[in-house]
């Protein structure tokens, strides 16, 4: 079956199609909503609503290069909708103070500040960049954005982060 | 090379994207540039970090199963439902028209989602169900409730029997829908086509609205082309009228408000995410999801919603009804739930983060009511509302002031908010409550520090300047690193910018003018914290000042002379603010963001929509080419949006669906009050205190009372009275000139239709409005107890001077023969 055929079926509301759909992107997802709410429990039940949201709108799905795009833009504004749910309650920050997880490393415990106090967008992008391996266009693609703004970005928050990680080390 | 332009480069390397050509290059200059090299090894090394720090986050276990569990059985319908359509049936029983056209192509396959009956080839919806047909080219048909079609084995063309549907179709030059009235021919276009009539369709009629595209239909009578934006009524055998866009306008707006009064809650406010409890209340299909939103701000779409009944006529003492809702009553009823928020302070609304918008917004609503009904009751609460507001103004390191931000003087100021404020203050100076010089300075003062003189744009939170990608510092919701808000809030620049037509820009009044000859008497003052005070009094005034401190720029006393002196280079500074000759270069950066319908790209903007509007039609009174190009790009843009207004008699309709850049905040009901007020806008209503209609308007229509139909000079009269005060003098003017004996019987009878209007309402505000509910627990004794003091000239009941009470604005003896009391308005038990 080639990968247009698989799009075509997924399009028709194939099962089988979207299970494969599901083991591609689930991690993809997964990463997408962490980035905005920073909890894992969380990013676990709203990477399920997402896939369910995904099914139920497959008729939005047009352009199979447009794939990733559709799917992170649902996720995004899934995690969205949760994270301004919460607001009011103002429980978002110490529920999630733990959450990125602390390692051993001090350097480590320190990029995971640093990846904190990025906004969620910016942690978003470097989700995908680094974890998922995408490139500067489906990045782009996924959060409907130009490629060279991609790049653009990428560079400020390297910069951003060489510079919050030598602050830190000159303040210890 | 430069250094500078080689760091990004490297970025690109490390990320694997750097172009081959310039990888050798990078890599020489790496090789002799210590700085650049020490940068890459800096940068690896935070990427290393980065990739480990991230790495733990992925899924702790596979979900593909757990999901599979979890889609819905629904889904199985929705799954494919593939019809492969019989053609030589379909051609023999089916096509009333244009047989011959039909070319034969291979079958195709059709997805069919949502609630729809399928039998062969017959699509049906029944009452309350929507269904969507996608072709295999992916272009959509979306069926409205009790719709039926046939579709053609090419799919290349639908049959349309009864109901509406909107096509949206890509590249297909063979597609046609017949109809029993006509058949429409399309390529690549969006329109909407709606079919009434009996059950045997002999007396058929046919809407067909285009979207986009061009969109060709053909009857019995010849072949017509439409283009985008038109909107045409066909039956088979007479040529197809076309539905004006005035119109249009007036109809969406009708449908705008009508949903607004079908979502009221009980309590008279209106809730964003909350309005959706109110469906179906009014016998109205189905429910207005989604309605996004934030509930925080139901205070200021409270105000908004009540704008937008306020703008297009309705007071409190509107007796209009459509459906059984009185638009009076409903207004009355929103105003009533805002005086009973507000606190003592004069805020309205809640403690919360943004509570400025809140407060402002439902001021401001109170304020325009004020002015259409002059109720009492409200001039109360506006006062204490403009004291809060002035008390949240923020101050200048320099002590001057400046503008507002979401909370009370927190030293932040920003463009959105500080706008608001102005159009707050520019309806109460028209309403005739005081607002001091500085207040409004401190408004044209934060906009100059906040525009970029160069371009004209404007800065949400400070000045802008050219290394932001495109203006502000907020980011769009859609992950865009676009810096959204600057054309709404360059926007919102250009309304603060407009006149504010205030008694303070006027003379000073006797009674000011001693003040002032106090206040240069305590120049001289010897304690010089009287004299500070003086100073800070005297530059209050404003510009006006001017000439009454002259006489003593040479004091012989020194101190007295250099205080005034420095008096008057303030007033002087601050209206340099005033003058502000950047605007042309922020209304030409207005017109580079013209309006566009494009929900996908959140694009859809109503806030600066409705702004950009204000300030188009603000800076360019007569139809110039610069206001016909937005005009036309806006009237697209809401016409597009028009067809989000839901289905005919579906509780959705008359609202927009909230795919707007700030739904998250305002949702729906947001989003359609504010279509609503651009809408009136076009009407030339009067909008959030700003009336842009122009005099050469009214002297255009008052020229039509001429007009040889007297349908014309009839509509002329209805809407030179809707207009309001604003035509007397117009029309006074016209009394005089004109020899013209039908159009100087008509201007007669407009005034005395104006003022007859005029009279009604002093009769409500003497006869019963400023009475409160419920009984005086003091027997009429709480103004002796108060001893509040008396500064309004004359009682509004009989005109008498010097002895009306400031909060009700009647005389002692007034009061006493209506048996109210003075100070609290309620009845004395007798």
């Amino acid at each position: 079956m080639t990968r247009l055929e698989w799009f075509e079926d997924l399009k028709m509301g194939d099962r089988a199609a979207f299970e494969n759909l599901v083991k591609e992107t689930q991690n993809m997802v997964y990463r997408v909503i962490y980035a905005h709410v920073q909890d894992r429990t969380v990013s676990e039940d709203l990477t399920q609503e997402t896939f369910l949201k995904a099914w139920l709108s497959l008729n939005g799905l047009k352009d199979p290069l447009k794939l990733n795009g559709w799917l992170c833009s649902i996720a995004r504004h899934t995690a969205i909708d949760w994270v301004r749910k919460q607001r009011p309650q103002k429980t978002l920050v110490p529920h999630l103070s733990a959450d990125l997880g602390e390692g051993s490393d001090d350097l480590l415990i320190r990029a995971r500040r640093v990846l904190k106090e990025l906004d969620p967008y910016e942690r978003e992008m470097i989700f995908l960049r680094y974890q998922q391996g995408l490139s500067y266009k489906e990045i782009a693609a996924a959060m409907e954005m130009s490629s060279s703004g991609v790049g653009e970005k990428l560079f400020r928050i390297r910069a951003k982060m060489r510079e919050s990680i030598k602050k830190r080390e000159e303040s210890i | 090379m430069k250094c500078d332009d080689l760091r990004i480069k490297i970025s690109y390397y490390l990320d694997n994207e750097l172009p081959a050509s310039e990888q050798k290059e990078l890599l020489e200059h790496l090789d002799s540039c210590d700085t650049c090299s020490k940068l890459l090894s800096d940068l690896q090394q935070a990427d290393n970090l980065v990739t480990a720090a991230t790495s733990n986050v992925r899924l702790q276990k596979d979900m593909t199963l757990e999901i599979q569990r979890l889609l819905p059985n629904k889904a199985k319908r929705n799954t494919s439902r593939t019809l492969i359509i019989a053609a030589a049936i379909m051609l023999v029983v089916l096509t009333p028209l244009g047989l011959g056209l039909f070319q034969k192509q291979e079958p195709l396959r059709l997805v069919i989602r949502g609630n729809v009956e399928v039998t062969g080839n017959v699509i049906k919806t029944h009452k309350g169900q929507e269904g969507v047909v996608q072709l295999a080219d992916s272009s959509c048909i979306t069926l409205k409730e009790n719709t039926e079609i046939w579709v053609e084995r090419s799919s290349s063309v639908i049959h349309m029997l009864t109901g509406s549907a909107f096509f949206e179709i890509q590249n297909q030059p063979q597609f046609r829908v017949t109809t029993p009235v006509a058949q429409v021919r399309v390529n690549g276009t969006k329109f909407g086509l709606t079919l009434d009539g009996g059950a045997d369709m002999k007396v058929a009629m046919l809407t067909l609205f285009v979207i986009s595209g061009m969109v060709e239909l053909v009857n019995a009578k010849g072949s017509y082309s439409f283009l985008e934006g038109e909107k045409v009524f066909a039956t088979s055998n007479e040529s197809p009228s076309k539905i004006n866009v005035e119109d249009r306008r007036a109809l969406e707006l009708e449908r705008a408000l009508h949903w607004l009064a079908r979502h009221q809650n009980e309590d008279g406010s209106w809730s964003i995410v909350g309005c959706i409890k109110n469906c179906g209340k009014h016998g109205r299909s189905g429910k207005c999801e989604p309605t996004e939103g934030d509930d925080e701000y139901d205070v200021g779409a409270t105000g908004l919603v009540l704008l937008a009944f306020l703008g297009a006529g309705h007071t409190p003492e509107s007796k209009y009804e459509k459906n059984k809702i009185n638009y009076g009553n409903l207004v009355d009823k929103g105003l009533k739930y805002l005086l009973k928020i507000q606190d003592h302070s004069g805020r309205i609304g809640k403690e919360s983060d943004h509570l400025m918008y809140n407060h402002i917004l439902a001021s401001l609503a109170i304020t325009e009511a004020y002015l259409a009904t002059k109720d009492t009751r409200l001039h109360e609460s506006v006062d204490k509302a403009l004291n809060y507001l002035k008390k949240a103004q923020n101050f200048s390191g320099d002590g001057e002031r400046l503008g507002w931000r979401y909370i009370p003087r927190c030293g932040d100021n920003d463009s959105s908010v500080t706008g608001w404020a102005s159009m707050l203050l520019r309806s109460a100076s028209q309403a005739g409550f005081k607002v001091e010089v500085d207040v409004i300075v401190g408004i044209y003062k934060w906009y100059w520090e906040a525009t970029d003189g160069e371009t004209g744009v404007v800065g949400y939170d400070r000045r802008w300047e050219p290394k932001y990608p495109l203006g502000a510092v907020i980011r769009g919701l859609n992950g865009k690193d676009k810096f959204d808000i600057l054309p709404a809030v360059t926007a919102m620049k250009l309304v603060a910018y407009l006149p504010f037509r205030t008694e303070t820009m006027q003379e000073l009044s006797e009674k000011e003018i001693e003040q002032v000859k106090k206040l240069v008497k305590e120049l001289g003052d010897d304690d010089p914290l009287s004299r500070e005070k003086a100073r800070t009094e005297l530059k209050k005034f404003g510009p006006r000042v001017v000439e009454h401190l002259k006489p003593f720029v040479n004091d012989k006393d020194p101190e007295r002379a250099e205080s005034v002196r420095s008096v008057i280079q303030a007033v002087k500074v601050s209206v340099k603010f005033q003058k502000d000759e950047f605007s042309a270069r922020s209304v030409a950066k207005l017109l580079e963001f013209l309006p566009a319908w494009d929900e996908k790209s959140r694009e859809v903007d109503f806030y600066y929509w409705l702004l950009g509007t204000l300030a188009v039609h603000g800076m360019f009174k007569t139809e110039t080419p610069e206001r016909q190009k937005w005009d036309k790009a806006m009237m697209k843009a809401l016409i597009d949006s028009a067809r989000q207004n839901g289905e005919k008699d579906g509780c959705k309709e008359g609202s927009w669906e909230p795919v707007d850049r700030w739904s998250c905040k305002g949702g729906r009901l947001a989003m359609t009050a504010m279509g609503a007020l651009i809408l009136e806008l076009y009407q030339g209503m009067r909008v959030l205190g700003i009336y842009t209609r122009d005099k050469e308007d009214i002297v255009k229509l008052i020229k039509n009372l001429a007009h040889n139909d007297a349908k014309v000079r009839d509509e002329t009269a209805k809407k030179l009275v809707s207009i309001g005060d604003v035509v007397r003098p117009y029309l006074e003017k016209e009394l005089k000139e004109t020899n013209n004996e039908e159009v100087r019987k008509a201007c007669s009878q407009i005034l005395e239709t104006l003022r007859k209007n005029q009279e009604q309402r002093e009769k409500l505000l003497r006869d019963k409005k400023f009475i409160r509910d419920g009984n005086c627990s003091t027997g009429g004794k709480c103004f002796e107890e108060t001893g509040h003091t008396d500064d309004i000239k004359s009682c509004a009941r009989c005109s008498k001077e010097g002895a009306a009470h400031s909060c009700c604005r009647v005389c002692k003896d007034c009061a006493k023969e209506l048996g109210i009391c003075i100070t609290c308005r309620k009845k004395i038990a007798k």
